[in-house]
């Protein structure tokens, strides 16, 4: 049981982690952690809500643990796909990484993990339409950002 | 604008899982070896349910199609009784047969040594294997003949004997080959196995033409209750020597 | 983590397969040289609880391996001679075979098996059939399913008969890399395969071990000379050292 469910998340929860953390050292260490405290504690985790966010949430929190002790390092990977990805993937970290912490939050839920409007509510404790109201809110936050930058 | 930006952002998180979010089977191998020490497994269970999932994919096939084109025979056109009942033992001991051909898969000579070192034995595997299969197979023909006998008129129990009394003395005779040969072998004398029992299944059937029928169901359930017993007795032996596998087995000391 | 065998010998009509052997194995790489009919396959079968013991008794951690039973086996990896396989499995459906037949189920096994497959470099051929594939990546895959349950023992027999040079020195580097935290032993009469990587070498000869020693203890007690081969080394105790002299 356990098992199918580290193989199902893992990708995710790692994939969320680098996002949060800038370099896949950090990722790993964070995303092991998050899914040890899960196993050790299962008997706490009362089912409310869908797993796949209880897990984003013990992700979140150890992140947040994480930035108290350690400014993060970002790492610019080179995909291999060529150099308009490579921009791009440079253009998108600096906007995201502008945004004050909850927008980025919302930002990298919504779009890099792609999760639901409900889902991204029952994560940070809020509901849908205030999440919606921050993507909005973060979106045209880098708009400027970029009209900014092109002047 | 608004598109646009959406789009980049939405690509890069598509690329950053294509790309950077690989190659980390090794970490989920040990998050999985930790969780053991969690979770207490009933591995017995489990060893069952895992070959049985094995088997099923191959031999569900087989027995679907069988049921399939038993069913598709008997409605596509008004049959006699006699050519019933002559499809009805002809039928199910090719369904022992080939399912047979699955366990003689892993139920090979130079195989069986490393399955004598490890934590499950050959004999559970192949006594796992055989119930399954048998249990299965019973079933589908009990269903194949109560769906088909509402359009016959016949005895329930003389169907019964006919259909399964070939199929039951085709698996005592397999059991007993599977002490002798193993793998290809086994599957080939099941064919010729079946081979036979089919042809003196149809010259039973046929005497019953000439006015014989009331001899030949006391035959018949004669031949039932000395392929019940049989069958017994082989899977016994059958048990014996194969928990006995690997030790003290001449076939295996090569070196003299 | 010590294997103790005890004057183990097994009969066999008249004649005595393995004569009163008694070593001790611990942690690392153990080379078991001898001909062909010297009792080296018998010995490695006794060891895996394949052949009944005729005398004697071998102790793992101070137990006796007969009343070990299923844990014995669970620390067990096997490789025999010849390993012959079923040829129209794939190589996951092989692997996954084993694994159930070790007690391993699930995603655990399917990851356990990705992750050894990509050990031994057949992550490529998950979904190729065994008859596919050479001699070389056979092997591979039977040092895979070893590994399996994580044994503290490898028994290994023959594993790189038939092998080219360059599969052969791709399995000396896996064996050695093995030999870390467990007993490996592994037997051949292919001398080159284990001068480089094994901690200890037992000759074997007519079901007796002769000598058993470093590489250069077996050179000087044979010999004595340090820089002679492990091959002269080999024919001082197989006979015929005048071989040399043979002609066609």
């Amino acid at each position: 049981m356990l098992d199918k469910m580290i193989l199902k998340y893992y990708d995710d929860i790692f994939c969320y982690c680098y996002h949060q953390l800038g370099n896949r050292e950090a990722a790993e260490d964070i995303c092991q952690d998050t899914f040890v405290s899960f196993i050790e504690h299962e008997t706490e985790y009362h089912a409310y809500g869908k797993l796949k966010n209880y897990l984003y949430t013990i992700a979140r929190n150890k992140c947040i643990d994480y930035f108290r002790k350690a400014t993060p390092i970002y790492v610019d990977e080179i995909p291999d796909k060529g150099q308009e990805s490579f921009e791009n993937e440079i253009e998108m970290r600096h906007l995201v990484a502008t945004l004050p912490e909850e927008y980025r939050q919302v930002i990298i839920l919504r779009f890099f993990q792609d999760l639901k409007y409900k889902d991204i509510a029952e994560i940070l404790g809020t509901n849908a339409s205030n999440v919606k109201y921050k993507v909005k809110k973060a979106l045209k936050m880098m708009e400027s950002e970029v009209e900014r930058s092109e002047k | 604008m608004r598109n646009n930006l959406e789009r980049k952002l939405y690509q890069y998180g598509k690329e950053s899982r294509q790309t950077i979010c690989q190659n980390q089977n090794e970490n989920m191998l040990g998050l999985m070896e930790h969780a053991r020490k969690y979770e207490t497994k009933n591995t017995m269970l489990d060893f069952a349910l895992t070959n049985i999932g094995m088997i099923g994919k191959y031999c569900l096939m087989w027995q679907v199609l069988w049921l399939m084109g038993f069913l598709f025979v008997e409605m596509s056109k008004q049959i006699t009784r006699v050519e019933f009942e002559v499809l009805l033992s002809v039928l199910p001991p090719l369904l022992v047969i080939l399912t047979a051909e699955d366990i003689s898969r892993v139920y090979n000579r130079s195989m069986l040594e490393i399955e004598s070192t490890t934590k499950h034995s050959v004999m559970q595997i192949v006594m796992l294997r055989m119930s399954v299969l048998t249990v299965s197979n019973y079933f589908i023909v009990l269903m194949g003949i109560f769906i088909l006998r509402s359009g016959l008129k016949g005895q329930l129990t003389e169907l019964l004997l006919y259909g399964f009394t070939p199929m039951i003395l085709a698996e005592a005779i397999l059991i007993e080959l599977m002490r002798h040969i193993k793998g290809e072998e086994l599957k080939v004398a099941g064919f010729a196995v079946y081979a036979v029992i089919v042809s003196a299944s149809v010259v039973m059937k046929l005497r019953t033409w000439n006015g014989f029928k009331s001899e030949s169901v006391w035959v018949w359930q004669l031949i039932l209750l000395l392929s019940v017993a049989w069958t017994f007795v082989g899977v016994i032996r059958l048990r014996k020597e194969l928990s006995k596998y690997g030790i003290s087995n001449k076939e295996y000391y090569e070196e003299v | 983590m010590e294997l103790v065998i005890k004057n183990i010998t097994k009969k066999y009509k008249a004649k005595l397969a393995v004569n009163q052997v008694s070593v001790t194995l611990t942690q690392g790489v153990y080379g078991l040289l001898g001909a062909n009919g010297a009792g080296k396959t018998t010995l490695m079968r006794m060891i895996c609880g394949v052949l009944q013991i005729d005398e004697g008794e071998i102790l793992f951690d101070g137990e006796e391996i007969g009343k070990m039973d299923e844990r014995y086996r669970d620390l067990l990896g096997y490789l025999p001679q010849d390993f012959g396989y079923y040829p129209n499995f794939t190589v996951m459906e092989f692997m996954l075979y084993i694994a159930s037949l070790k007690g391993i189920t699930g995603a655990y096994a399917k990851q356990k098996s990705k992750v050894l497959l990509k050990k031994v470099g057949l992550e490529k051929n998950s979904k190729t059939k065994i008859k596919a594939l050479s001699g070389g990546m056979k092997q591979r895959l039977g040092i895979a399913q070893c590994m399996l349950n994580d044994p503290k023992i490898l028994v290994l027999d023959e594993p790189t008969a038939g092998l080219d040079p360059k599969e052969r020195v791709r399995f000396r580097n896996m064996i050695a890399n093995l030999g870390k935290d467990r007993i490996v032993l592994l037997s051949t009469h292919i001398v080159s395969d284990v001068e480089q990587i094994a901690d200890w070498i037992f000759i074997m000869k007519d079901g007796r071990i002769v000598e058993q020693g470093t590489v250069e203890h077996l050179k000087e007690a044979s010999l004595g000379d340090k820089n002679t081969s492990l091959e002269k080394v080999y024919l001082h105790y197989f006979g015929e050292e005048d071989i040399d002299d043979a002609t066609f």
